[in-house]
């Protein structure tokens, strides 16, 4: 084959290139990023991150936060580290903290989120500084219901224990007692909270989502029906960075750096090949 | 030191489904069937139990024994939506699903326009309004000009009737900047998966030690023989077919 032939050939080859080849690349680059220690650091926190941060760092202590952590195990890697940081900073400022969820997956994840915390801080007692409280399928009925009166539809929390005795909800008998809610989710769900809860009943709002839908939630930042927002893996890092607690999402800053890196040079290389084609 | 055996037995499940659903990948075969089969019905399962205790026994079950008749109608509209499993029966799931949609339409309909339309266009026009924090800096006036053009130029996207001179541009300029919307959406999605997948390699990488009985490199080796044994298997016969 001459040289005149071998070029065209070659550039056939790259743009037909099987799939698999692509996932064992991405595969090994993975890998390598899992195995080797973190090297590179969180950038600056972003506005969005920060005024997540202010605002829960601005609230005075014994404030109540919701956390709604509506985070399945595929959507995990992404907004669990998110959650953790910002359950942590509650619990470092010594916020009561309510933690609940709608999606049935989202179960495991939300007893994991307080059982961690709760055994960083040992001092937080469960039912006094923080509580679970169980599953509720509906969001607009349960949304709807919360505004007017939390226990209608929360009577026990996870354990079965009734809500309403509880130390930790003492003040809070609806949604408009909350001093801030922040919810995690890969879903519209966020909307629902925008639209249904904070804008109608008014208390402070912030997100965690994850990458894929956090374009959607730039309306809602820019008319401030949104105190703040995390997104996606860097997200999580910018927060960790901003507690002065690099974790989770920190440590996958390399792989997603990696992985991004390596997704760009196959689309440029592909559009190299498509381009070169056409001119030989 | 070796995990306490619910930790291992944890830790081997995990990166064994994890490992027979990647295999997907590869292509199509019995472990990811294996894997995607147990998924569905552990996750019915699951789901079925969370409604049981968490619904029907916290909601129903336990009010009516307490002699509150406040469930009986709820659960009376949500039993008739089963009713469209019998065709003779199923005008009775007409109630339930009234009761849905004008609730749903009800509740939806008035936020929506609260949230996402009247907020929206306040959000748009207030940075122009004198006083705003908009003029305390360029980046924050450029924004809020950005925004309101790109804006009106995507909203002159869908008027179909008027598809010349400025309303023209104004459309293919809404055109780019839907353009540029769709970029980031994808660019997002793909970090996003990233993200995912780096979350299953760290959680793999945890589970390929010592502690966890190397239960990584196990099960690859395993799911590597498997895809040999098959291999070969399917030349043998492919081979005896052609010799008869």
């Amino acid at each position: 084959m001459s040289a005149k032939t071998r070029l065209p050939a070659f550039l056939d080859r790259l743009v037909a290139l099987d799939r698999r080849i692509v996932f064992a690349l991405v595969a090994v680059v993975l890998a390598l990023a899992v195995a080797l220690p973190p090297r590179m650091p969180a950038g600056k926190a972003s506005p969005e991150v920060s005024r997540v941060y202010q605002a829960v760092e601005s609230l005075p202590e014994n404030s109540f936060v919701l956390i709604c952590a509506d985070i399945d195990p595929a959507n995990a890697p992404e907004l669990y580290p998110q959650a953790l940081a910002v359950a942590r900073h509650a619990f470092r400022k010594n916020l009561r903290v309510a933690v609940m969820y709608f999606g049935a997956s989202a179960a495991g994840t939300a007893q994991q989120l307080l059982e961690q915390v709760g055994r960083e801080y040992p001092a937080r007692k469960y039912g006094t500084d923080y509580v679970l409280l169980p599953y509720m399928p509906d969001i607009p009925a349960t949304l709807t219901q919360m505004g007017n009166d939390i226990y209608a539809l929360y009577g026990k929390d996870s354990r079965g224990a009734s809500l309403r005795s509880l130390p930790v909800m003492s003040g809070v008998s609806r949604l408009g007692d909350v001093n801030l809610a922040v919810v995690f989710c890969a879903t519209t769900l966020l909307d629902s909270w925008v639209a249904l809860a904070s804008d109608r009943y008014g208390f402070r709002l912030a997100g965690g989502v994850t990458a894929v839908i956090e374009p959607r939630y730039g309306p809602y930042l820019q008319t401030g029906q949104l105190a703040g927002l995390i997104s996606g893996l860097r997200g999580g890092a910018e927060y960790e960075g901003l507690l002065g607690e690099p974790g989770a999402a920190a440590a996958g800053l390399d792989a997603l750096n990696v992985t991004n890196l390596l997704a760009l040079l196959l689309v440029l290389a592909a559009n190299a090949a498509v381009w070169l084609r056409r001119l030989l | 030191m070796t995990a306490d055996l619910s930790l291992l037995s944890g830790a081997w499940v995990c990166a064994g489904l994890t490992i027979c659903l990647y295999s997907f990948l590869y292509r199509d075969n019995p472990l990811f069937k294996i894997a995607e089969h147990l998924y569905l019905g552990a996750g019915m399962g699951w789901l079925f139990q969370l409604t049981l205790f968490n619904v029907w026994k916290l909601k129903i079950f336990e009010p009516l024994a307490g002699g509150d008749m406040s469930p009986v109608l709820p659960a009376l509209l949500g039993l008739s939506l089963v009713a469209q499993r019998w065709r003779r029966f199923a005008w009775i799931s007409r109630y339930g699903f009234a009761f849905l949609m004008g609730y749903g339409a009800g509740l939806a309909i008035p936020t929506s326009i609260a949230s996402n339309f009247m907020a929206q266009l306040q959000g748009t026009v207030e940075p122009f309004l004198p006083g705003s924090a908009a003029y305390s800096s360029f980046t924050a006036l450029f924004n809020a000009v950005f925004l309101a053009a790109g804006f009106l130029c995507v909203l002159s996207r869908f008027f179909f009737t008027f598809g010349k001179g400025g309303m023209g541009k104004a459309s293919a300029a809404g055109g780019y900047i839907l353009m540029l919307y769709f970029g980031a959406s994808f660019g997002s999605a793909v970090a996003g998966r990233f993200s995912m997948l780096y979350g299953r390699f760290a959680q793999l990488h945890e589970y390929s030690g010592p502690q966890y009985l190397y239960a990584v490199p196990v099960l690859l080796l395993g799911a590597a023989l498997f895809f040999l044994y098959t291999r070969l298997r399917a030349g043998s016969s492919k081979k005896t077919g052609r010799a008869s």
